[in-house]
């Protein structure tokens, strides 16, 4: 049977996902992840050309809320969980090569 | 002599507003309790010792006083660590939010509070609620109390087993796949997870935004009545939450009888794996309903099988899109001294997130990338139709659908926790109820032969929790297994 993912995906996925992975994560997780892969060929069993996907089942649509100023935390509280902040701010680190 | 461990919410509520007993020595017969037994059972990732005695000090001077006290005054409860709770750590099991202190609180908490519900601790979980034995929890495994050596099931075992142990009065879970039913079924108590959207997502770490459902664990049906009538409604915060008018579950808990009741017992949960003992006891289980008027329908939900699939599709991508936010920049842990972007984020998140998540945001990723998309996540999403649909046709027929909850009793700690797809399969038959959404309460129904507790689940039709909360509350009048309690 044809191989679902390959070392070489996994490692572009884990980028894209932000993982770094050990080559040791890398040995395990694959072929964890194969096999759950394999095992939803399952699906392929049932027709699906004439049903539409299902996205959500509450069936509530455009829930909105009126757009009012109310208290909310102050800035001191809102950063307090921040890995680094400065002057009332969040501090990320550099987003741009110099 | 009195052990107020024992009592229900609504034993202790009279005892305390009577002023037989202060909410002092509530808090203090639970807190003992956790510190004889926790050291072994291990459900709680913080005891709140201190915050719990504070607040049963402030109760009780409202009693003495004469102010009127919330309907939860006298009740202890244990919080799975994934609800916000402000000033208190919540760490969702996972070692990414270890010394994270929310701002604010979850809303179905903080309903429970203002009706002096009092916390006694955050209970532990698989890593963000992923995983159905608590064995994937960043800190430790939580252990079964009917048999230490077993499983407590999860991902809400911390919970479960806190409730099972006599260390609460009622706890706090969330089902994205079982994660209430199935520890309330291993841990024999009972546990309800609500129609999707009647109870607020708001302040709770994000599984999988369109399968979470809050819910809670209590010694019998009557005291969860009591308690998802307070956690339901509408939130502002939660755009998902259901306007449907909650019903007073409290109120109509006789509103149903046993006498004219169509339950249907679909063939499908009878096969794929299960136990014999577990699946004999189940249909002892329709029997007893039938000797006492039920009417037993034999009914098939064909697709059911597909379940497991269509859920580790679905699950896993919403998971990759929630975990997006630890970033270890607004919140978490994260690695320090380091100035790149990029670099920063796969080595925090490469260092703080636990395999089992690692795992689910890998396949989330695969199923939601542009080849695979289609194959995967728009599959997965038809056939969610599908079993929703079938769930809507049995209705037409049926009240209400009774069966198993874990295909097994507790298994032993370690038996499956390296193999991913058997921990996967053992959520074969409650899955589907998340799929489409629906309402479930799990109860215990009797033990195999190594006395360990059998469950069973009644699912309704879509916010008929209040018929669910009346039909396990006349069979509880009937029969004792919910007040069967471990030997610790």
């Amino acid at each position: 049977m044809q191989q679902k993912i390959s070392l070489v995906e996994l490692q572009h996925l884990s980028k894209l996902a932000r993982l770094k992975l050990t080559s040791l994560e890398e040995q395990t997780y694959l072929p964890q992840i194969e096999s759950v892969l394999e095992y939803m060929d399952i699906l392929n069993e049932t027709d699906t050309t004439s049903i539409e996907p299902l996205t959500q089942i509450t069936g509530l649509k455009n829930i909105t809320r009126n757009d009012e100023i109310k208290p909310s935390l102050d800035r001191s509280n809102a950063l307090s969980s921040a890995s680094k902040t400065t002057n009332g701010f969040v501090v990320v680190p550099n987003t741009i090569k110099k | 002599m009195l052990d107020i461990t024992t009592l229900t919410i609504s034993d202790c509520h009279d005892l305390l507003v009577n002023k037989k007993i202060t909410a002092v020595e509530i808090v203090t017969s639970y807190l003992d309790r956790i510190r004889k037994y926790d050291p072994e059972i291990k459900a709680f990732i913080t005891v709140t010792n201190d915050l719990a005695l504070a607040s049963a000090r402030v109760l009780d001077k409202k009693i003495a006083s004469g102010q009127p006290v919330g309907q939860l005054a006298g009740s202890v409860m244990a919080v799975k660590d994934i609800f916000l709770t402000a000033g208190i750590e919540t760490t969702s099991g996972s070692q990414l939010l270890k010394g994270y202190i929310p701002q604010y609180s979850s809303t179905v908490y903080q309903r429970l509070l203002d009706e002096d519900a009092i916390l006694v601790g955050k209970t532990n979980t698989d890593t963000f609620a992923f995983g159905g034995s608590t064995e994937n929890s960043g800190y430790f495994t939580t252990h079964n109390p009917w048999n230490t050596d077993l499983v407590p099931g999860g991902s809400s075992g911390g919970s479960a087993a806190a409730l099972s142990a006599s260390l609460c009065t009622f706890s706090l879970g969330t089902d994205t796949g079982g994660s209430i039913r199935q520890p309330a079924s291993l841990c024999g108590i009972t546990g309800i997870k609500p129609t999707y959207g009647r109870n607020s997502r708001y302040g709770i770490t994000a599984m999988a935004s369109s399968f979470d459902c809050p819910g809670a664990f209590a010694k019998n049906a009557a005291d969860l009545a009591l308690v998802t009538k307070i956690m339901a409604g509408a939130d502002i915060h939660d755009a998902t939450s259901s306007p449907v008018t909650v019903a007073d579950y409290s109120q109509e808990l006789n509103a149903q009888t046993l006498s004219g009741l169509k339950i249907g017992l679909p063939k499908e949960y009878f096969g794929m794996g299960i136990d014999d003992e577990v699946k004999q006891r189940i249909l002892d289980t329709a029997e007893f309903f039938k000797k006492n008027g039920a009417e037993i329908i034999d009914i098939s939900l064909p697709n059911t099988k597909l379940g497991i699939a269509v859920y580790y599709i679905l699950v896993p991508s919403e998971i990759s899109s929630n975990m997006a936010r630890y970033d270890g920049i607004r919140f978490g842990q994260s690695q320090k001294g380091i100035d790149d972007l990029l670099q920063y984020y796969l080595d925090t998140r490469g260092e703080f997130m636990e395999p089992e998540i690692k795992r689910r945001v890998l396949i989330g990723t695969y199923a939601l990338s542009s080849g695979y998309y289609d194959a995967y996540y728009t599959k997965a999403s038809k056939v969610r139709m599908i079993i929703k649909n079938e769930f809507i046709d049995a209705y037409k027929k049926v009240d209400v659908i009774l069966t198993p909850v874990s295909p097994t009793t507790a298994w032993p700690i370690g038996e499956k926790s390296n193999d991913p797809l058997a921990m996967y399969l053992s959520d074969v038959f409650t899955v589907c109820v998340n799929v489409a959404g629906l309402p479930s309460i799990a109860l215990p129904c009797g033990f195999d032969s190594k006395n360990l507790p059998i469950g069973f689940q009644l699912i309704g039709n879509y916010f008929e929790e209040s018929k669910l909360f009346s039909i396990a509350h006349q069979y509880q009048k009937l029969t004792n297994y919910h007040l069967q309690a471990p030997k610790i």
